[in-house]
């Protein structure tokens, strides 16, 4: 970073960055006056952005001036979504706030019936078509690779996929209270599911500790970046 | 003001009423009613609740022996009635006209016998001492406290034959010493008579001192009120006969055989008699009749028709003379009437309306023995009812107000008790204190530590940094990263791409890594940028990426020619949805607030799939899955890129591995940055940033390392200790 290129506004920009990242960083010290602020800050920031951003860029646009200054049509289309949003803001109020369950029950019932459909479409039958076809010979022939590499992948995600939710099959048989009662075939499936899903957390874990060190390192150098010009100038 | 309360209904009424204003039902007794409106205290039921024991209750003629018994001057400035008085010397004895003319002969020669008795019982000395003014001579004798005769219209003033009112439920016997021949009573009479005489054989002094109060009956041979035509007769008959002797013998009392008791409720009955003098000691001897019902009890319930306490109603509503004879005397006096009519009864047959006066009881059981076990039977005290037995109540038991029971004050507490109450507190003071947990062991300070390792790898990365060393082998690029490489290359230039940027801004070091090589390869081909976030924050994200990638890479990209920032995709995953179905909707101008539409690149975009290419940059893998549900399916086969963090890689992966893939191609992390920008020969932050990566993993790794085997050294000496104290 050269501050003999930039402008005052970027370089109040990147001292204030600088101060915040130190900031974060104390925290390594314990829960102190500092870290508190800066996530304060940060959280108060996004919220306000946030506002902004849907006041500008949906409501104004999208809900205020159709109303107003629209056409006929789009005045009539604006009307509903005006209503349900002025029944919304009165959950605010607690005394009127079950006027706004029907525009709270219709947005819930939407977003559930996106979200389900969305799911069965895109993850359900593809996902379950793709563990099917794993064991497809002949797609063993068309991609031109070992098949028997092919085949054991295809065994190794079919073992992980049927162990894993054996593994979440909590339910026993009638009578079969305890665990012990299960039987040897049974718990050894359990088991292995169990090792299928330590593996996934570990990779999932792994990988939150890859990002984040990647965010270290990004905020180191930034501090060096910011940091070096100084001492180059002093 | 005093309330009678209706039996029927139980609801409260005027005690001035008659009839209930409720459910018009009888409050007085016809057969008492003038008892029972006077008197206060008999009974709870149609009575008035506040007994008005002043001279107002008392009728006119007792105030007027009040008075003249107390203030003489008074009482003779006042004149008596005229059938107290007695005008022509006859006194009470001798009605008007018209009750004489009324009066069969029968009654005037009884009357006479009765007048032959009374004046033969005086004595010289006790009519000398009358005085001499208008009240006849047996009312001055009752003042003067000489009433050892019966008054001579006793047989008079009897009550009729029927049961009176049961006031209480304690009747009283006076019962007959002498037995009347059974061939001279009718049968009913003579049925009540043995049933008397057998309660009298029943009864020895031994036995009648364990007779219950309850169940002591006073039997009157005749009572007040009219003689019945057939009973009169019948003394008529006799006294002819009988009469000096029955007038000189002495009038005597057989207390240890005549039932004279009296209960406690009868006594109250006369409360209100009190302080008149009526030469008898009213007191004094409902006080002795106190006592010998203690003493002479009967075990059993003795009914007759002659035996009820109405036969007190009528007796206390009597004219002076007679309300001051005392019981004793009465007793005796009907003794003497029995006694006569023992001699000449005849049986007769009894009118019907007479017979319909007879007790139910005296002609259904008209000779058997009552069993001791037997419970007495009720007389209703008042109502309609009144005087009828067996009646069922108005008011059910439970209906009527008690005084509750009193409770102990202190609660009985038992050991049990106390045991419970102990863990109940315990129970309830436990609930605000914090639980304990375990404490764990602790290897060394957590700060401490903590600061260890921030110091370990903050030194390995600076060193790296600052030392500019390179030490880190650039990656082979993976497949799904050639994929997305190859894909972008294909697009052609001023080819409209739809870039969502979703990442937060924490993670914007290893976002903007992945997404500044892929800005760059798409400025470099030439490419149309649209830029859209599902996160409020996004186009500022937008907006820094563009800047960082102009000034970074040497890129020129100016907004609305080249690229348009749409701005933020509201709903979530609905909003998502409804852009990948109908973006112009959506999205209707800039970040900015221009119109985006009309630029040129995007007037031709309706729909999602008219883009050629669909890159998403996220860092949370349910964004990722909802581009890949919502979106996916709408691209009509137009690729789907995306760059993704090293932590959504786990459950991002699935969608680029399906046949047929429903993401064309990724760029994971750093790595896949690193890689890119390897490929592409663009050395951009992700090579910069790959060497101390690889140090901080080194240093991160190593630690883990180290850790693990501190961890089992310390768990190899503790076994060790624990097996040296086993063995």
């Amino acid at each position: 970073m050269n501050f003999s290129g930039i402008n005052l506004s970027d370089f109040i920009g990147a001292f204030i960055g600088f101060i915040f990242t130190i900031a974060v960083f104390s925290y390594v010290l314990g829960d102190n006056f500092l870290f508190r602020i800066a996530i304060s800050i940060f959280i108060g920031v996004a919220a306000g952005y946030a506002a902004v951003v849907a006041l500008f860029n949906i409501i104004w646009p999208q809900l205020i001036l159709p109303l107003f200054v629209g056409t006929q049509s789009e005045k009539l289309l604006a009307i509903p979504p005006f209503i349900l949003s002025v029944f919304l803001l009165l959950k605010l109020f607690p005394r009127y706030s079950s006027l706004g369950n029907p525009a709270m029950a219709y947005l819930v019932g939407i977003g559930a019936a996106v979200m389900i459909s969305g799911a069965v479409i895109g993850t359900i039958f593809p996902q379950v078509s793709a563990s099917i076809n794993t064991l497809n010979w002949r797609n063993y022939q068309a991609q031109g690779g070992s098949p028997i590499w092919s085949l054991f992948q295809g065994l190794i995600i079919l073992v992980g996929t049927v162990t894993t939710m054996v593994y979440f099959q909590f339910n026993t048989g009638y009578g079969d209270i305890h665990l012990e009662k299960r039987s040897a075939l049974f718990t050894s499936i359990i088991w292995i599911g169990k090792i299928f899903v330590a593996v996934t957390l570990g990779a999932i874990f792994a990988g939150v500790l890859l990002a984040s060190l990647t965010a270290l390192i990004e905020r180191m150098q930034f501090l060096i970046d910011f940091l070096k010009p100084l001492f180059s100038l002093g | 003001m005093a309330e009678i309360r209706c039996p029927m209904c139980g609801k409260p009424n005027p005690s001035e009423r008659d009839t209930c204003l409720y459910c018009q039902a009888r409050l007085k007794s016809l057969t008492g009613s003038s008892f029972m409106s006077s008197d206060s205290s008999s009974s709870s039921i149609g009575i008035p609740s506040q007994p008005d024991t002043g001279d107002s209750s008392l009728p006119d003629w007792l105030k007027a022996i009040r008075n003249s018994d107390q203030t003489p001057e008074e009482s003779e400035s006042e004149p008596l009635p005229a059938w107290i008085t007695g005008e022509g010397g006859e006194g009470f004895d001798e009605p008007d006209d018209t009750e004489k003319i009324e009066v069969p002969d029968w009654l005037a020669n009884l009357r006479q016998e009765g007048e032959k008795v009374h004046t033969s019982a005086l004595s010289e000395d006790k009519l000398n001492k009358l005085p001499i003014d208008d009240e006849p001579e047996w009312l001055k004798k009752i003042r003067t406290g000489q009433h050892e005769e019966p008054s001579p219209d006793f047989k008079q003033v009897l009550p009729p034959e029927k049961p009176f009112p049961a006031v209480s439920e304690r009747p009283i016997v006076f019962q007959a010493k002498e037995e009347i021949p059974s061939s001279e009573v009718p049968d009913w009479v003579a049925e009540l008579s043995g049933k008397s005489a057998v309660s009298s054989e029943l009864l020895p002094d031994e036995q009648e001192k364990d007779i219950p109060m309850e169940e002591v009956h006073f039997e009157p041979k005749e009572e007040e009120g009219s003689l019945l035509a057939w009973l009169s007769t019948l003394e008529q008959e006799k006294t002819a006969q009988a009469a000096p002797t029955q007038s000189e013998k002495p009038i005597t009392v057989d207390r240890g055989k005549e039932e004279v008791s009296f209960s406690s409720e009868v006594s109250g009955l006369f409360s209100d008699l009190e302080g008149i003098d009526f030469g008898i000691d009213t007191k004094e001897s409902f006080e002795i009749a106190k006592d010998e019902k203690r003493t002479t009890e009967i075990p059993q319930p003795l009914t007759s028709p002659f035996t009820s306490v109405e036969g007190l109603d009528e007796f206390a509503e009597l004219p002076e003379w007679l309300g001051g004879i005392s019981s004793e005397e009465t007793i005796a006096h009907e003794k003497d009437i029995s006694s006569i009519a023992d001699q000449d009864l005849a049986p007769a047959t009894l009118p019907n309306w007479l017979e319909a006066f007879i007790p139910a009881e005296a002609i259904e059981k008209p000779s058997t023995k009552i069993p001791l076990t037997e419970a007495p039977r009720k007389a209703e005290g008042a109502g309609p009812l009144a005087g009828l037995f067996s009646v069922l109540p108005a008011e059910p038991e439970i209906a009527k107000s008690r005084k509750p029971s009193e409770k102990p004050d202190v609660l009985e507490v038992s050991e049990k008790h106390r045991q419970q109450t102990s863990v109940f507190e315990a129970l309830l003071s436990s609930e605000g204190l914090p639980g304990v947990t375990a404490e764990r062991q602790i290897v060394a300070p957590q700060n401490v530590f903590r600061i260890l390792v921030f110091l370990l790898l903050c030194a390995g990365v600076l060193g790296v940094i600052i030392a500019g060393y390179q030490f880190a082998v650039i990656p082979t690029p993976p497949v799904e990263t050639l994929d997305a490489i190859n894909i972008l290359n294909s697009l052609p230039a001023g080819a409209p791409v739809l870039i969502a940027v979703d990442y937060q801004p924490g993670y914007s070091g290893e976002m903007e890594a992945a997404a500044s090589i892929i800005l760059d390869h798409l400025m470099v081909n030439g490419v149309n940028l649209a830029f859209v976030s599902t996160n409020p924050t996004g186009p500022a994200q937008i907006e820094r990426l563009i800047s960082r990638v102009n000034q970074e890479r040497g890129h020129q990209y100016k907004a609305l020619e080249q690229y348009v920032i749409m701005g933020y995709i509201p709903g979530g995953t609905t909003g998502l949805s409804g852009f990948g179905t109908q973006p112009r909707r959506i999205i209707t101008q800039s970040a900015d607030g221009k119109p985006i539409w009309r630029t040129p690149w995007l007037s031709n975009i309706n729909n999602i799939s008219d883009f050629s290419s669909v890159i998403i940059a996220t860092d949370d893998p349910d964004n990722a899955r909802a581009w890949v549900e919502q979106v996916q399916p709408l691209l009509q086969n137009k690729p789907l890129l995306m760059a993704i963090s090293a932590q959504a890689e786990p459950m991002v992966r699935p969608y680029y591995e399906t046949n047929p893939r429903q993401v064309s191609g990724l760029v994971v992390g750093l790595m896949g940055s690193a890689a890119y920008e390897q490929i592409i020969n663009r050395p951009g932050a992700a090579i910069k940033y790959w060497s101390p990566f690889n140090a901080a993993i080194m240093i991160a790794m190593l630690m883990i390392v180290l850790g693990s085997c501190y961890m089992m050294v310390m768990m190899l000496r503790t076994q060790r200790k624990e097996n040296r104290r086993e063995g």
